[in-house]
Formats: C-alpha cells, sequence, structure tokens
C-alpha cells in the first residue's frame, strides 16, 4: 500500500513540476524576436487548454486513485509512516519533475534556436524566486491524501484485513493439524 | 463536537473572506486623488498585507490544532458523513457571512462612495466567487486530517489506559 500511495503522489507532484517548467519557456520566448506570433501562439493555446485539463481533473484523479488503491491495512498503527511517505514522495516528486522538466525544455526546439545557455541563465533567475515552492512540503496534497486513506480506511470498516485474514487463516490451519 | 467544530470552521473561513474584501476594497479604490491621503493609503494597505501574511502562516496551524484538540469524534466511522457535511457547511457559511458584512462595511466607508455601488458589488463579488467554491474542499481535507489525527490520539490513549 504504502509503495502504491508514494508511486502515486510522486507522479502527480512530478506532473506539477513539469509544468512550472514547461510554463517558464513561454515568457522567455515572448522576449524573443526571433519566434514567429502565430507558432507562440498557438503552441501557448495548446498548453494553457492541457493546463486546465490537468489542473481540473488532477483532485477527482489523485483523491480517486488513493482512495481506491492505497487502502491502509491498519490507520491507527501506520498514521505516522503514511504522513511521512506523503511528505517524502512530495519532495521526491519535486526533485524528479523538475530535473524532468529541466532537461526536457532545454532540448525544446524554442530553446535550441535562441540558446540553451541564456535559457539556463533565466530558468535559474526565475527558480531563485520560486524558491518557496521548492522548500515548502505539499501539505494541500498530503491533506487531500490522508483524508482519501482515512475515508477508504472507513469504506472497508469493520472487515477484517488482509494481515488478521492471514493470521485467522494460519491459526485455523493450526488448530485442524492439532 | 460538531458545534465546536462548526464554530471553528465558520469563524476562519469568516475572517479570511473579510480580509479577501477588505483587501479587493483597497485595490478597487486605489490610489486616492489627494496627496494627504496618500501616506494613510499606503499605511493601510501595508497594515493588511501585514496581517494577511501573519494569517496565512498563522491561520493554517491554528485551524488545525483548535480542530485536532478540540473537536475529538466519538465514533469516527459513525460520524464521519456529519463531519464532512458540518465541515462543507460552515466553511460556505462562514465565507458568505465574511463576504456580505465585508462588503457591508467597507460600502459605507468613505472611498467607497465614488464608485457605483453596483459596480463595486459586482467587482468584488464575481471574482470571489470562484474562491467562495473551490475553498471548502480545502477546509475539508484539513478539517478530516486533524479530526482523524484526534480520533487516533483519542484511541492510542484509551488503549494506553
Amino acid at each position: 500500500m504504502i509503495r502504491r500511495l508514494i508511486i502515486i503522489v510522486l507522479i502527480f507532484i512530478a506532473i506539477d513540476f513539469l509544468f512550472i517548467f514547461y510554463h517558464l519557456i513561454f515568457p522567455f520566448a515572448f522576449n524573443r524576436s526571433e519566434i514567429k506570433e502565430w507558432d507562440w501562439i498557438d503552441r501557448f493555446g495548446r498548453f494553457a487548454v492541457l493546463q486546465l485539463t490537468y489542473y481540473v481533473s488532477r483532485p477527482f484523479l489523485l483523491f480517486g486513485l488513493t482512495y481506491f488503491l492505497c487502502t491502509p491495512e491498519n490507520l491507527f498503527k501506520d498514521y505516522k509512516k503514511i504522513i511521512i511517505a506523503i511528505i517524502a514522495a512530495g519532495y521526491l516528486g519535486k526533485l524528479v519533475g523538475s530535473a524532468l522538466g529541466l532537461i526536457l525544455t532545454s532540448f525544446d526546439s524554442w530553446v535550441q534556436t535562441i540558446g540553451r545557455e541564456e535559457y539556463l541563465e533565466f530558468v535559474r533567475e526565475e527558480l531563485g524566486s520560486r524558491l518557496k515552492v521548492f522548500l515548502s512540503p505539499s501539505l494541500a496534497t498530503l491533506f487531500m491524501t490522508f483524508t482519501a486513506l482515512s475515508l477508504s480506511y472507513i469504506r472497508r470498516g469493520s472487515r477484517p484485513s488482509r494481515q488478521d485474514i492471514g493470521k485467522v487463516e494460519v491459526s485455523t490451519r493450526r488448530c485442524i493439524n492439532v | 463536537m460538531y458545534k465546536r467544530l462548526a464554530i471553528i470552521v465558520l469563524a476562519f473561513s469568516f475572517v479570511g473572506f473579510f480580509i479577501h474584501v477588505y483587501s479587493a476594497y483597497l485595490m478597487l479604490v486605489f490610489p486616492p486623488s489627494v496627496e494627504t491621503e496618500l501616506e494613510a493609503w499606503k499605511r493601510k494597505e501595508r497594515m493588511l498585507s501585514t496581517i494577511q501574511s501573519v494569517y496565512s502562516h498563522v491561520g493554517l496551524v491554528l485551524f488545525l490544532s483548535l480542530i485536532y484538540y478540540l473537536c475529538t469524534p466519538n465514533d469516527l466511522f459513525k460520524e464521519y458523513k456529519r463531519i464532512i457535511f458540518v465541515i462543507l457547511v460552515s466553511d460556505l457559511a462562514g465565507g458568505m457571512l465574511g463576504l456580505t458584512l465585508g462588503i457591508l462595511i467597507t460600502k459605507s466607508l468613505r472611498h467607497a462612495e465614488l464608485i457605483k455601488q453596483a459596480d463595486y458589488i459586482r467587482a468584488i463579488i464575481i471574482p470571489t466567487l470562484f474562491n467562495w467554491m473551490i475553498r471548502p474542499l480545502g477546509s475539508l481535507f484539513e478539517g478530516f486530517t486533524a479530526c482523524t489525527l484526534s480520533y487516533i490520539r483519542r484511541r492510542e490513549d484509551q488503549e494506553w489506559k
């Protein structure tokens, strides 16, 4: 369960940060005269639609995936582990998303024509002003996923967990053997 | 427990929206035309941004702590639907209250009278409406997490005893 939770949170946060990096390309390219105006508008339009679709579907997807795929075996025992896992996966997702974003955007055709070094300088300046976003934990994701996990655990209710079923099976077998 | 939870959620939502409306008021009627008023205006804006910054840092911690210590559910498995309902309704009500009271108070201020009242209200309500609809979800996740953790703490305490 924890592994699945880490993967889900990591993927979503990584996509968030990938979007941040792609968002940086447009103001960078817009200020350069080499870019054809219509090409710029066309790409920006497609990107804006994609981003909007993602931000609208993100809460449903994240909540739904966590709710259905990550039911804790025992919330009362595992809650600390769960919180640490979500926060750690958030930071890891930020790292992965930033690295991927930097690599992918620096190979973008616009950046290639304008100059990669200039772009990297621009990214460094921009990210310096957004340092708080990188350093602070993703609290909104933490609250959302923890609520989803709690509700998922409540949904299972008093039904026994897989661990409990396993224990009962073992003890029944022992009784039969005796 | 529900009454306490409703009061806490309502109060935080109210304060959040009241600050929001007041900052919109300052933005809308800024800058004043008279030079002597400019200094007083800047002072007001500075004070509001300080309050906003303090509230954004302290608000969440206070909100979570108050729910965690004051709103422990007796049985989370039975009460979770009611908890969700109370948080959502209280947040919407608090937002509505903050918005209404904020508009009423700022409307009566001297500078707002310079703008047409209908335009003023429209200019404040339209951008706030989306926030008013989305915010309860955030409060729900925060409040429910605090309630769950509080319930876990109670269970642990009971087991220790």
